[in-house]
């Protein structure tokens, strides 16, 4: 790995290398400008490496270990250059990069001033707080993804799944496929916001009139009928199997147990509601147990400038307020991926594909696209229209209201 | 607790990289994080806490809640679900006075 000296400019500087940073210091590179992408892993590709499915368009397995190892040799081909195994920790107006190497070693700049810079850091899991959250076995679904599919190592020899949605059904289905006994999928504690019986269902029934097509093909294909059923029926099921996985739609979590390490998880009967059921306490057998409470996107960088911040659940949480070409409020600094709003790694790679235009415009860099930043803006949201599942059907309004924010505030400070 | 033989993903490389943590000895695959090989050798307890002296380990997996922290080389806390051993490295639950 070449290291640049810290009194090198660079044209953009990409802070996260997952499929929205790849993409954009490649097509970047491409048309000319000096890249260098840092990221906090040992290797490029962010959560996109981890990910694996089987993709309901084509039937065609969705290989992330490969798309991420493709999307860093593209960009490393268009002249951009990386450092791993670092951590961002600072940025300063003009703009400066701050560098830190946690374990000492690769010692390289310590810092990198550009004149733009690109944060796209992804996303990070809500906390699920429940009682033995904290023994080793206790992890987030994501963990148990990293290390079922990027390090091959079974979270546990038995695992329980905790709350229901896209990714903790996904990350199921791969600890399967790598012999992990997955036990089931059980609700969250009745505590956590909106995990009764009827919310969750809630949440998920709008997956099938996404695109009701592909997801009956899906559906009929993977998940079992079962499961279609009982999206549709008011009378919520006590199991249905997916990949022959028991998805226990009236069980909440209680309590994990162990002393040195997890051994148990106690879970209760719940009614529709959400209200346990007295005395239907029982403990499950476990070494392992993985929570899913959805992604908030993370952006704290941001935070220390002067950039202004929306809410928006539509979102997963707390966003800066951009553009629809994925500009901030200041004067060369973009964002793109999960940082403004939890989606697939699909778009993710878009939105690094359309701030690269708008940072390519910006730099007065040529570009032989022919394609402007605003249309690649359209694109997207008609991208986003056609994606096989989304993390929240509403994605699209909260990127709407982040559009109308940009407006009032007037653009760029 | 070694995942071989995936259905559709390829073998990884072999173990080569020899290391300690707390004093016993684990053979790491070049660039793996130290977690990882742990809970291969089924160690989950990576440290415990200042306070309580309850039992932690890997938790969000991508290092972002330091639960993992552990020392290396009696030097500098890394995080045990990002950081590589390399050969020879001391990893420990501690930092031992010197």
């Amino acid at each position: 790995m070449s290291t640049p000296a810290g009194t090198e400019a660079f044209d953009l500087v990409v802070i996260g290398g997952g499929p929205a940073g790849l993409t954009a210091a490649r097509d970047v590179a491409a048309a000319g400008g000096r890249v260098m992408v840092v990221d906090e892993n040992h290797a490029m590709g962010g959560k996109l490496r981890g990910q694996l499915h089987e993709d309901p368009t084509d039937s065609s397995w969705w290989k992330g270990w490969e798309l991420a190892e493709q999307g860093e040799k593209d960009a490393v081909a268009a002249g951009a250059r990386m450092i791993t195994d670092v951590v961002a920790w600072g940025l300063e107006p003009g703009w400066t990069v701050r560098l830190t190497y946690p374990a000492g070693r690769n010692g390289g700049p310590s810092h990198l001033t550009s004149r733009a810079v690109l944060v796209a850091t992804g996303a990070v899991e809500r906390p699920m707080p429940v009682t033995g959250w904290t023994l080793p076995g206790a992890m987030t679904i994501g963990a148990a993804q990293v290390l079922t599919n990027i390090h091959r190592v079974k979270p546990g020899r038995r695992v329980l799944v905790v709350g229901m949605d896209v990714l903790s059904l996904t990350i199921a289905r791969a600890m399967q496929l790598a012999g992990v006994d997955v036990m089931g999928i059980v609700l969250p504690p009745t505590a956590v916001e909106g995990s009764s019986p009827r919310a969750t269902l809630g949440r998920l029934a709008p997956m099938a009139k996404l695109a009701p097509a592909m997801y009956m093909r899906l559906a009929g294909r993977f998940l079992g009928w079962s499961w279609v059923q009982a999206l549709a029926s008011r009378l919520i099921p006590r199991t249905v199997r997916m990949w022959g996985i028991p998805l226990h739609l009236r069980t909440a979590l209680v309590a994990i147990q162990g002393t040195d390490q997890v051994t148990g998880a106690v879970v209760v009967n719940v009614t529709a509601d959400g209200t346990p059921v007295a005395g239907s306490e029982r403990e499950l057998a476990v070494d392992a147990v993985c929570l899913a409470n959805g992604l908030i996107p993370l952006n704290e960088l941001l935070a220390t400038l002067d950039c202004a911040f929306l809410r928006s659940p539509d979102l997963g949480g707390t966003v800066p307020v951009h553009s629809d070409t994925l500009r901030t409020q200041l004067d060369g600094m973009y964002v793109a991926g999960n940082t403004i709003g939890v989606e697939s790694a699909k778009i993710a790679e878009k939105q690094g594909a359309l701030v690269a235009l708008s940072i390519i415009e910006d730099l007065g860099l040529s570009t032989r696209r022919g394609c402007t930043a605003a249309q690649g803006a359209l694109d997207l949201v008609g991208a986003r229209r056609t994606m096989e599942f989304q993390f929240d059907v509403n994605v699209q309004r909260g990127h709407d209201k982040v559009q109308r924010a940009w407006e009032t505030s007037g653009g760029p400070a | 607790m070694r995942i071989v033989g995936h259905p559709v993903l390829p073998d990884l490389p072999a173990d080569e990289v020899g290391f300690t943590f707390n004093g016993e000895p684990y053979t790491a695959r070049e660039g793996e994080p130290v977690a990882a090989t742990l809970l291969a050798n089924g160690v989950r307890k990576l440290r415990v806490s200042p306070v309580a002296g309850e039992p932690r380990g890997i938790y969000c997996g991508i290092g972002h809640c330091y639960e993992c922290r552990v020392w290396l080389n009696n030097d500098t806390q890394v995080r045990a679900c990002l950081t590589p051993a390399t050969e020879g490295d001391s990893f420990t639950s501690e930092r031992t006075e010197v």
